[in-house]
């Protein structure tokens, strides 16, 4: 019997493209925020809110959406209605979304007169949280009709965001959902994230939100990881 | 069923190295190195494994994996140690601001193969 060393990383191919795609941002100007949630935690909605919300902001952030989903054009075509630049991403049975389909999706938008992307991945705890995207920073969408203790559950999805947006907070008070708990659970797998509390059905909390994603979006122009060429 | 995809890479990467051994080489064990922030299920990947290698030089390998253990170091202290339990917390000072050292390994790390003398 013989040994043979090899030594190959199995994530390779996917993180060229992720690189061919950080790249692609940083030429355009571009921001890329990566939401993962479980289906039904009101990722779209609280896209539908943001969309909303930043067509009325100062800054005037020019946004497009990838809708990245197993089936259906559903959630491409809600946002179509608001009149967002918005292409839906099929992956025809697969659980998330890989960075080469991210890429060839952001280079047909055309990806020329935008600051910001924001991929919705497919609903799923577990496996989105695997692949690099290229994106700037994922976020993690919780409702809090699944339970506070999903932060310890699925931790690799909440250590590796950036941001949690604990989404449906207008049902807190008909639920037995212990938000202390959850809070803590979350400091547990990451200290130090932004936690942000919103409805996006009243639109509470969704200012900061919205804070956050402008602020997100200057720290990648000044840190050099999009051009200032606007 | 992410495994799906990684194993997809897998078999790939094997193939491309028992193409590199002489004729007559069988491979016996595929052996992979996976970080504990992965969320392998060996079970999924072993059945996604077998699945895939069906009818191809691959087919009868077995496919073993090493769980690699989740390690960090802290930012504010300079601890550095092993993650348990997935508290993500500083060893030493308990801070929260780690920088992850290890545990999200995911390699080929290699291939048992039989040579006929």
């Amino acid at each position: 019997m013989t040994t043979i060393k090899v030594y190959r990383n199995l994530m390779g191919a996917n993180e060229q493209w992720a690189a061919k795609t950080r790249t692609l941002l940083a030429w355009y100007g571009i921001t890329m925020l990566n939401l993962i949630g479980s289906p039904g935690a009101g990722k779209t909605l609280l896209l539908e809110r943001t969309v909303r919300t930043l067509a009325k902001c100062r800054q005037r952030l020019r946004l497009a959406v990838l809708e990245g989903d197993i089936a259906t054009t559903r959630d491409a075509e809600r946002l179509a209605r608001l009149h967002c630049r918005v292409s839906q991403l099929l992956t025809d049975g697969a659980c998330h979304l890989q960075a080469k389909m991210v890429h060839y999706a952001l280079r047909d938008l055309p990806p020329t007169e935008l600051d910001l992307v924001i991929v919705e991945n497919v609903g799923n705890l577990v496996c989105p949280a695997e692949f690099d995207l290229g994106e700037h920073a994922k976020v993690a969408v919780l409702s809090v009709t699944e339970g506070e203790d999903k932060p310890i559950k699925y931790p690799t999805l909440f250590r590796e965001a950036q941001a949690v947006v604990l989404t449906k907070i207008d049902l807190l008070p008909h639920l037995a959902f212990n938000l202390k708990a959850c809070l803590k659970y979350l400091r547990q797998v990451n200290a130090g994230r932004p936690v942000f509390l919103v409805s996006s059905t009243t639109g509470e909390g969704i200012d900061d939100w919205i804070k956050w994603i402008n602020v997100t979006c200057q720290l990648s122009v000044v840190r050099g990881q999009t051009n200032n060429r606007k | 069923m992410h495994e799906l995809s990684i194993c997809e890479t897998l078999v790939k990467a094997a193939q491309a190295e028992l193409k590199k051994l002489p004729p007559g080489a069988r491979l016996k064990t595929v052996r992979v190195a996976a970080g504990k922030l992965h969320q392998i299920v060996p079970e999924n990947m072993t059945f996604a494994y077998e699945a895939l290698t069906q009818g191809t030089p691959l087919a009868g390998s077995v496919l073993t994996i090493t769980p690699l253990p989740i390690s960090a170091r802290c930012r504010a202290c300079g601890w550095s140690g092993a993650i348990q339990d997935l508290v993500f917390t500083c060893g030493a000072c308990g801070a929260g601001d780690l920088e992850i050292t290890g545990g999200r390994e995911l390699y080929l790390e290699n291939l048992e193969v039989e040579e006929d003398d």
